[in-house]
């Protein structure tokens, strides 16, 4: 299920606000619900609010859900229950008050399964839903009911809730399942080569068996650090100990991680880069969620540039046929958006109510879009996507003024070699400093 | 940047008051009746532009001269232009916060974020009758940087780079703006898509004539 469209009458900031989740005419897509979507603005927009607005309407809405019906495409045109009033269209289209507003989301699909219909193990069930706030890392070990955010069926989950041993105990459970038949494997191979008077083609074959079994069997543990996990963990001089040695209770307790050369990192000690990486991942390596909205508030905190740059695309490679949501300030995270995905909210000046900036020219087709995020540098996303007005620190202007005085002083013919020379080092200097371009043709000449 | 003649007064009627003046009222932009009239003139007398950047901040079809009636401007329906108006020495807008001779039109982040109430040297003052561009300042059309003429002794060279600084000339976004805007320009003439005489340049004029003078070598 995917969200086509949300529209909000009036929520604080919001007021007749509308947004288009589709793609745009001219795309492949066109008309279909955008994969994912990026909101960005200035502080107190109402990004972190359009999240939550859009969580809780799932959350809302998997509550009549799950009271209702068995489909949301069986339902009759209106209906209300519990305070939640629904209108169904052709194109399933949804509204719903609650709290004391109207916000409507146009959505995509089949509709929603009840909660019945599925498993209540929560490695099996597929969410609606899925929110990572901005700060569920800070949370992590310190919430005692695991379950406090999560409705019985496991359809929606605050991430804010949901602590690291719990998510690494589902992990794990699949990880002990495998050891188990591990051992079970290498126990055979071990009883034939025990046998009086073996014969090698026996043990050959019984070692091939092995082999083939490892071959069908992957190792949870290893997949997850070779597929995922190590790709972003390396770049820490980290990596997951894939070893499943069960020496003693703490390595049943949690993911292993160990320095490139092999030193345990216990999770006390771990960066809270590393953390938000562990604990992003392993849910939705966990649950592998199927066309559900992902909701991530902030996904660059406590992460270096390089891997703000594989974030976005690694999150899409560990889920399918999801709906993503971000939240961010990060031009590098908006830089994995085509222009149709990133959504950017501005103040009106004169009434204060917040509106979407946007980047195309009179129709809404690909070719009219003006401002592409893919295509633009980093300082450039920064000063054309994110407004911001310099591309420096004001003293670079001065330093600048500085080396255009300078190149037009070493153009002058009656100055001495010794202050040529004066001039050019300092010349030299200042434009290392600077990262001032030192072109030895003009091409206007 | 350009120099700036002021002498041509379409609004007769601020300018009467303002000479007649023994003292400034105290400034106030939202309640003095001829605040249009000074500024509407100001954009005619710069054509539109923003006095320091050279940004386009007004369209021709508001600032000319049809726009006056009996020395008044009379403010279409439909007005909308960019910008303030600047009180160049910021000292006098206590006094004299109506004279015609202190004020310009300005970008209003030149205006509020740079230049704010920072002293001012009166050499790059683009109204005075000996301002001369093209003898005060250089231009690197590399990095699309103004500088003042290394030809000039050190002490006017500081005095002018201080006053750029402070006028927002290199700064951003402007400073990109422009290298944009002129690049196209200048490419659209080199690849012989417009000639100099026909191009049409509606901003950073200034900066326009220094490239074509390196471009033509003279």
């Amino acid at each position: 299920m995917k969200v086509k469209e949300l529209y909000i009458k009036d929520y604080h900031q919001f007021e007749d606000f509308r947004l288009d989740l589709t793609y745009p005419e001219g795309h492949p897509k066109a008309g279909q619900p955008l994969d994912k979507v990026c909101f960005i603005g200035q502080s107190g927009t109402g990004k972190t609010s359009l999240l939550n607005i859009m969580s809780r309407y799932f959350y809302n809405l998997h509550f009549f859900n799950r009271m209702a019906a068995t489909r949301l495409s069986d339902m009759r045109d209106d209906t209300t229950v519990d305070g939640i009033s629904m209108k169904f269209q052709g194109a399933k289209h949804i509204e719903s008050s609650y709290i004391d507003n109207y916000i409507s989301l146009a959505l995509d699909g089949e509709g929603i399964f009840i909660a019945n219909a599925l498993s209540n193990e929560f490695h099996r069930c597929n969410p609606v839903a899925l929110f990572f706030p901005v700060d569920f890392t800070n949370n992590v070990g310190t919430l005692k009911d695991v379950e406090l955010y999560r409705d019985e069926e496991n359809l929606f989950l605050f991430f804010s809730g949901l602590n690291y041993g719990f998510i690494w105990q589902k992990i794990n459970e699949q990880i002990v399942q495998y050891r188990e038949q591990q051992i079970e494997q290498s126990l055979a191979v071990s009883e034939v080569t025990k046998k009086i008077g073996v014969k090698s083609e026996e043990i050959l074959e019984a070692a091939k068996k092995y082999q083939e079994w490892e071959q069908q069997n992957i190792n949870p543990l290893k997949d997850l650090a070779d597929t995922f996990l190590d790709r972003i963990l390396n770049k820490f001089n980290l990596r997951v100990n894939p070893e499943l040695d069960f020496k003693k209770i703490e390595d049943v307790k949690a993911i292993k991680i160990e320095t490139l050369d092999g030193h345990e990192v216990l999770y006390d000690f771990q960066s809270t880069g590393t953390r938000q990486v562990l604990l992003s991942m392993l849910p939705l390596y966990t649950l592998k969620p199927n066309r559900t909205a992902i909701f991530f508030d902030e996904p660059e905190r406590s992460l270096y540039p390089d891997i703000q740059k594989e974030i976005v695309d690694i999150y899409t490679s560990l889920t399918t046929d999801c709906q993503f949501f971000y939240a961010t300030h990060s031009p590098i995270i908006a830089s994995s958006f085509e222009p149709w995905e990133i959504v950017e909210l501005k103040f009106n000046p004169k009434t204060g109510k917040v509106y979407q900036e946007l980047y195309y020219e009179g129709e809404r087709h690909v070719d009219n879009y003006t401002i592409n995020p893919q295509y633009l540098r980093w300082d450039d996303i920064l000063q054309r996507v994110f407004d911001l007005d310099s591309e420096g620190n004001e003293k670079r202007v001065k330093a600048l003024m500085k080396l255009a005085t300078l190149e037009s002083k070493l153009k002058k013919k009656d100055i001495t070699s010794e202050e040529k020379e004066k001039l050019w080092n300092e010349y030299l200097k200042l434009s290392k400093l600077t990262g001032w371009t030192t072109r030895m043709t003009n091409e206007k000449n | 940047m350009r120099k700036i003649n002021k002498t041509t007064i379409l609004s007769t009627a601020y300018k009467n008051w303002e000479e007649a003046l023994v003292a400034h009222p105290e400034y106030d932009s939202s309640k003095n009746k001829y605040y249009y009239d000074v500024v509407m003139n100001l954009f005619h007398c710069q054509q539109g532009l923003c006095a320091y950047t050279e940004q386009l901040l007004c369209t021709p079809d508001f600032y000319e001269a049809n726009n006056w009636v009996n020395g008044k401007y009379q403010k279409p329906v439909n007005w909308s232009v960019k910008g303030q108006l600047e009180h160049f020495d910021a000292t006098k807008k206590q006094k004299q916060g109506w004279l015609w001779d202190n004020f310009f039109m300005a970008d209003t982040d030149v205006n509020t974020k740079i230049k704010r109430n920072n002293s001012v040297h009166e050499i790059l003052k683009f109204d005075r009758p000996d301002y001369d561009e093209f003898q005060l300042l250089e231009y690197n059309s590399n990095e699309h940087i103004f500088i003042a003429n290394t030809e000039l002794d050190e002490s006017d060279q500081e005095k002018i780079n201080e006053m750029l600084f402070i006028l927002g000339v290199n700064h951003e976004p402007v400073r990109t703006v422009r290298a944009e805007y002129l690049e196209m320009k200048l490419r659209s003439i080199l690849l012989e898509l417009d000639t100099w005489e026909d191009v049409k340049i509606n901003q950073f004029p200034t900066a326009f004539e220094f490239c074509k003078r390196e471009i033509m070598n003279y």
